[in-house]
């Protein structure tokens, strides 16, 4: 029977998804237990269904900036005039990704879309990739992150590195990360693209060795190279992207000079699609769309961040960003790369499996930009509190309960920003809309 | 000022879940009692600092341990000989294991430690993860967090840090953490061990202190005081953690 229905996306599969799926949103449940179920029913439905899609798949996968990264692409083609299949934000397991498919499908298995775009877990991609190898893989950063999941980072380059001799098509790779630069090659008969960033950068984007050669008073080593497109330069919120010969300076929708990497990333990943697709240009399909640098640079720029990924809300007369952190390089690089004064500070940590059990990791941040914090919350606000005072950063308050310590955080209006675990960031989130429909506005479109 | 001279042993490659804190949390410590504290950082190749009160290692991945391994050979004898002299020491995870006495991998490969502590280590297929809970007869209630696949049993009868409350520490079956030898502390608890244990941090400073001056008084300091009922909290709330 399921040899039968290995490489065509069988109706009963797919009925039975859709089905489950109907039922589970009438019962408002999660969304991964029809891909879980499809996921077992029909092993090969990733293939069949993504096997429509005339211009490919592309995997977005790497420690830090998925989500965003495949928003901004994904988006961006949307922008383009492609219509893109995308997984939503978070649901980066197989099944998740299975689901966004079943929602997008015909009862008779035709996956509607030019192009499917999707964020996937470190673990989970090479599962993905032994159903479907993906046209192209853009790896983003291999750093510390979750070792109370992985064990160690050297499980997650492996993973990583499997992903990277997967792809059929395209590689895009980030320059800077010097683990993920080593990637190049194996998969030799794609098309590889570098995307980097400057030099005189290279402080706001510390590798886990810089963040510990730091302490030990070194320089940190200076990345680049040869890039497709390279992040030349910063000023507020305008980003400047040099794309072979030309430089384009655009006013960015996402915040913090990480994000404009991941557009760097993300610019990087459609012109590697745009030079492996050469009938992108000739079909009738695609007639008049224009892909030249500057319209693919243009189109990121204008995409907006990703749920509770520098998402901002306006509450009590306060103007209040929050910025997803989950391990030293992205805790560091937002400290590094989001401006600090005038604002106030709220660092929230909880330790469930999504934030990783270990908080161990708080002590190989870098805090030397930031000043006072108002507020520390979350289940483990006295480690993290602890941690900011031994760092010589006073802490106003410690509160683990996130509902008193974000009441106390807004006791009165200002810029603020909070800094948070991903648990939290959902409870925060919440809270946060909660305080702006009460006010009768709505100030975040999801979409 | 009285000068404490602290070395981060293999800080480039061991100290990959966090246990540079506890460096971090030593020199704030010394400080705030009025020493002057003086990190050397060492890495393989470096030169070994002339003078050493104190000794701090920590965690790291396989490939790490490799990539130490060497050099830990070459300074096997003057940590020994550190080590008998009384000179406090705290290890981690990885660098306990290599200051036992060898640790057997999956393959069966032996691979020498440098025997400060009398016990050994085998590789195991199943990885212990997880919040950890002690209690020490010397220290009290110690938490943090465990992360590792080699199972460390002991050769002889030694003193563990501590008895497992919740977790599993040194191995599967034997319900203790850690061991101690002379001023030398071995344990599996990350956290870093010392920002939820300040009594362990303070053990290490009063020796260092007894070594090289002669007394372990510790004046009393307020800023502490504010740290370490933050500390006792945060060892409260990490204590009740599921695993």
């Amino acid at each position: 029977m399921r040899r039968k229905l290995k490489n065509t996306s069988s109706p009963l599969s797919v009925v039975v998804g859709k089905s489950v799926q109907g039922a589970c949103r009438l019962l408002k449940r999660g969304n991964s237990l029809p891909g879980m179920i499809v996921e077992t029913l029909d092993a090969g439905f990733l293939s069949s269904a993504l096997g429509q899609l005339p211009l490919g798949t592309m995997i977005v996968c790497g420690t830090n900036g998925k989500t965003t990264t495949a928003r901004l692409i994904s988006q961006a083609l949307a922008f383009l005039g492609l219509k893109v299949v995308t997984n939503g934000s978070g649901a980066n397991f197989t099944r998740g990704i299975i689901s966004s498919l079943l929602s997008r499908m015909s009862p008779s298995g035709k996956l509607f879309g030019d192009i499917g775009v999707f964020e996937l877990d470190e673990a989970w991609a090479p599962v993905f990739c032994r159903q479907f190898p993906p046209s192209y893989a853009l790896i983003l950063n291999c750093c510390r992150d979750q070792l109370d999941r992985y064990g160690e980072r050297d499980a997650v380059e492996a993973m990583l590195s499997k992903v990277a001799s997967c792809a059929t098509k395209g590689l895009i790779l980030n320059a800077g990360d010097a683990r993920v630069r080593s990637f190049i090659g194996s998969s030799p008969k794609v098309q590889t693209s570098f995307y980097g960033f400057d030099p005189s950068l290279s402080p706001l984007f510390p590798a886990d060795e810089d963040l510990i050669c730091m302490r030990h008073g070194r320089a940190p080593a200076v990345q680049g190279g040869s890039a497709l497109v390279a992040l030349k330069a910063i000023s507020g919120d305008k980003a400047s992207f040099q794309i072979g010969g030309e430089e384009f300076s655009l006013p960015m929708g996402v915040k913090g000079s990480f994000n404009f990497l991941n557009a760097a990333a993300a610019i990087c990943g459609i012109l590697n699609v745009v030079r492996c697709c050469p009938d992108l240009k000739g079909s009738a399909r695609f007639k008049g769309f224009d892909f030249s640098p500057r319209a693919v640079a243009e189109a990121v720029s204008k995409v907006r961040p990703a749920f509770g990924r520098g998402e901002s809300f306006e509450a009590g007369g306060s103007h209040i960003e929050v910025v997803l952190v989950k391990n030293p390089v992205g805790f560091s690089s937002a400290l590094r790369s989001i401006r600090l004064e005038g604002k106030e500070i709220m660092v929230a940590l909880n330790d469930q499996s999504a934030d990783g059990r270990d908080v161990s990791w708080i002590y190989d941040v870098d805090y030397s930009n930031l000043d006072a914090v108002k507020t520390v919350s979350g289940e483990r606000a006295f480690d993290m509190a602890l941690c900011l005072e031994y760092n010589g950063k006073e802490v106003l308050r410690a509160e683990p309960d996130i509902e008193k310590g974000l009441a106390h955080f807004l006791d009165r209006p200002g810029e603020k920003l909070i800094f948070s675990s991903y648990t939290s960031m959902l409870s925060i989130r919440k809270l946060l809309l909660n305080l702006d429909q009460s006010k009768g506005r709505n100030l975040y479109a999801a979409d | 000022m009285r000068r404490i001279d602290v070395l981060s042993l293999y800080t480039n490659d061991m100290s990959f879940y966090g246990d540079m804190g506890n460096v971090l949390i030593v020199s704030k410590r010394l400080s705030f009692y009025g020493f002057e504290p003086v990190v050397h950082f060492y890495n393989p190749g470096d030169s070994f600092p002339d003078h050493v009160d104190m000794v701090l290692g920590g965690g790291g991945q396989d490939s790490g341990q490799k990539n130490i391994f060497d050099d830990l050979q070459k300074r096997g004898r003057q940590l020994r000989d550190l080590a008998s002299q009384g000179v406090p020491m705290l290890m981690i995870c990885g660098m306990y294991q290599l200051f036992g006495k060898y640790f057997l991998t999956n393959s069966g490969k032996k691979i020498p430690g440098i025997s400060v502590f009398d016990l050994y280590t085998e590789a195991s297929p199943e990885r212990i993860i997880g919040n950890l809970v002690e209690e020490s007869e010397l220290f009290g209630r110690l938490v943090g967090f465990e992360n590792h696949s080699g199972q460390t049993y002991f050769s002889s009868p030694l003193p563990p840090l501590g008895r497992v409350v919740s977790g599993f520490g040194n191995n599967m079956k034997a319900g203790t953490d850690g061991a101690m030898a002379n001023n030398a502390i071995g344990t599996y608890l990350h956290g870093p061990v010392l920002s939820k244990n300040p009594v362990l941090a303070d053990f290490l400073i009063r020796k260092a202190e007894l070594g090289r001056y002669g007394t372990e008084e510790l004046a009393p300091s307020p800023a502490l005081r504010r740290l370490d009922g933050l500390a006792a909290k945060a060892n409260e709330a990490a204590s009740r953690r599921p695993r």
